[in-house]
């Protein structure tokens, strides 16, 4: 049971001047794991997420979602994204509103409301909501419709640390206790060891790096094994 | 209190500076008449029930004209923004209908539907439409991507991303735009008013200033900038109720 990417390439703009934001890419990835995908601006890492999101056709190549009869991929976006209309609760059940798979969340709105420590905000807006508080309800949107994928672009990046590593924390308990496949995308080296059990590197396009990461949680940023990992990234990732 | 206070205090000036006007007697009575006897003329138009039979009138005119304005641009203003075949079907002849003020074509508008109550209703649709119809239009056309986005990401359907994104996205410019095209209408209609009409507000001032009475026509001008002052108010009053996330961003400094 896995993700299995084949030739994954993936073309922007007209062909003279063509942009390949992914080249032959190769990969699987498991079911249930937590993988980390780092790397720097501009090297593929948000395409190959959009694809695996459905969000976009690949140029060439194809991905196949191997033991998933119909799978549900969520994503979530560096930004909220949430829909200034409605209240925090709404927003959470947002993907009830298409009608075809009504019947099939088994998530339950006060409970998400209550891991994502939002209990006393389910009637507020948006606007009234902290920069933390509103990545929380987008994390609660996709838990909502249970997906068996969750895919994360940069979603913690634009936080500040505090509230970066609180969220951090919540979606490493949220993924130990579901089990459910996630693939986080990140620019941030310590925050890709702090949680993954695999972390990818990519560059223009093309994975140059693929670490195990065997350390327990919670991981402490200061220890040994952690450094160790750590170089060991940013010697493949390169220019330090 | 406060508020109120800044809000009042340079109609209290004016009035004061109209007072001392004529005090000093600078214009004739006839060209400028007295606070006064300004005010005597309004309570003796409401005792007789000419003031409220004219307002009656006009107001009713307003809200058909406007109702139908309505009935016209908002479906048309959201179809052109979910469809650029239907867009560029119908954009250059709006866009010639939009250049036209629809007081160019009241002669044209009295010939084709006469002096009765149609020609009025068809200057009003004229100056209300386009508000409207702009504002849904560029409602629907601006939604942001990335949260459309979030409904691909969620599996919904095209009608549902319009349901349910698209469309309450749009309802605050929406609403901006009813707000105008209630405005428009209402000086649309007095326009009209005072080029043929029998009764309303626009035909009291037309007929007082034939009769050399300029206290009745200053009457009618305060109670058209006063009954247009308070629609705005109302419809400002239910546009917060029906947007109230926009409410909160405005306490919280958005």
């Amino acid at each position: 049971m896995a993700i299995k990417i084949h030739g994954l390439t993936k073309s922007y703009g007209p062909v003279p001047n063509q942009v390949r934001a992914l080249q032959n890419l190769d990969l699987t990835i498991e079911l249930g794991s937590l993988t980390m995908i780092v790397g720097k601006s501009g090297c593929g890492k948000t395409t190959l997420l959009r694809l695996l999101a459905g969000l976009e056709e690949p140029t060439t190549g194809n991905i196949e979602l191997e033991g998933l009869a119909q799978p549900n991929i969520g994503i979530m976006f560096q930004e909220p994204r949430l829909m200034p209309w409605l209240t925090v609760q709404q927003n959470i059940e947002f993907a009830k509103l298409h009608k075809e798979v009504d019947q099939q969340f088994g998530q339950d709105t006060q409970q998400l409301l209550l891991a994502l420590g939002l209990e006393r905000f389910g009637q507020a807006y948006p606007t009234e909501l902290s920069g933390g508080m509103a990545q929380r309800v987008a994390l609660g949107r996709i838990l909502y419709s249970d997906p068996d994928i969750i895919l994360m672009d940069e979603p913690f990046s634009a936080l500040d640390f505090f509230t970066r590593r609180d969220l951090q924390k919540t979606l490493r308990q949220l993924w130990q206790k579901d089990g459910k496949t996630i693939i986080f995308v990140t620019h941030d080296v310590g925050e890709a060891l702090l949680l993954g059990q695999r972390v990818l590197i990519m560059e223009a396009g093309s994975l140059i790096g693929d670490l195990k990461i065997d350390l327990a949680y919670p991981r402490n940023p200061g220890a040994t094994g952690f450094q160790q990992k750590r170089e060991d990234i940013l010697k493949i990732i390169g220019g330090f | 209190m406060k508020k109120l206070a800044q809000r009042f205090l340079i109609p209290a000036l004016i009035l004061v500076v109209w007072w001392i006007i004529v005090k000093l007697q600078i214009f004739s009575s006839y060209l400028l008449p007295a606070p006064l006897t300004t005010w005597q003329a309004f309570l003796e138009l409401c005792a007789s029930g000419i003031l409220f039979k004219h307002v009656t009138v006009s107001l009713l005119r307003v809200f058909a004209g406007f109702g139908l304005a309505v009935l016209l641009a908002l479906p048309l203003g959201i179809i052109c923004g979910l469809s650029r075949f239907f867009k560029e079907f119908c954009w250059s002849t709006l866009e010639f209908l939009r250049h036209v003020p629809p007081l160019a074509a009241i002669p044209l508008i009295i010939l084709w539907f006469g002096i009765e109550e149609a020609s009025k209703l068809v200057i009003i649709v004229l100056a209300a439409f386009f508000p409207l119809f702009l504002n849904t239009y560029s409602g629907v056309t601006t939604c942001d991507k990335k949260l459309l986005e979030v409904g691909t990401a969620l599996h919904l359907t095209t009608w549902e991303k319009v349901r349910h994104i698209q469309l309450p996205a749009a309802l605050p410019t929406i609403i901006i735009g009813l707000q105008l095209s209630l405005g428009y209408s209402w000086r649309a209609l007095i326009g009209a008013e005072l080029i043929a009409a029998s009764s309303g507000i626009g035909y009291m001032i037309l007929d007082a200033e034939e009769l050399s009475r300029p206290d009745v026509v200053l009457v009618g001008v305060f109670v058209i900038g006063i009954i247009g002052t308070v629609i705005d108010e109302i419809f400002i009053m239910l546009a917060k109720r029906l947007l109230p996330w926009q409410r909160k961003a405005e306490n919280n400094g958005y």
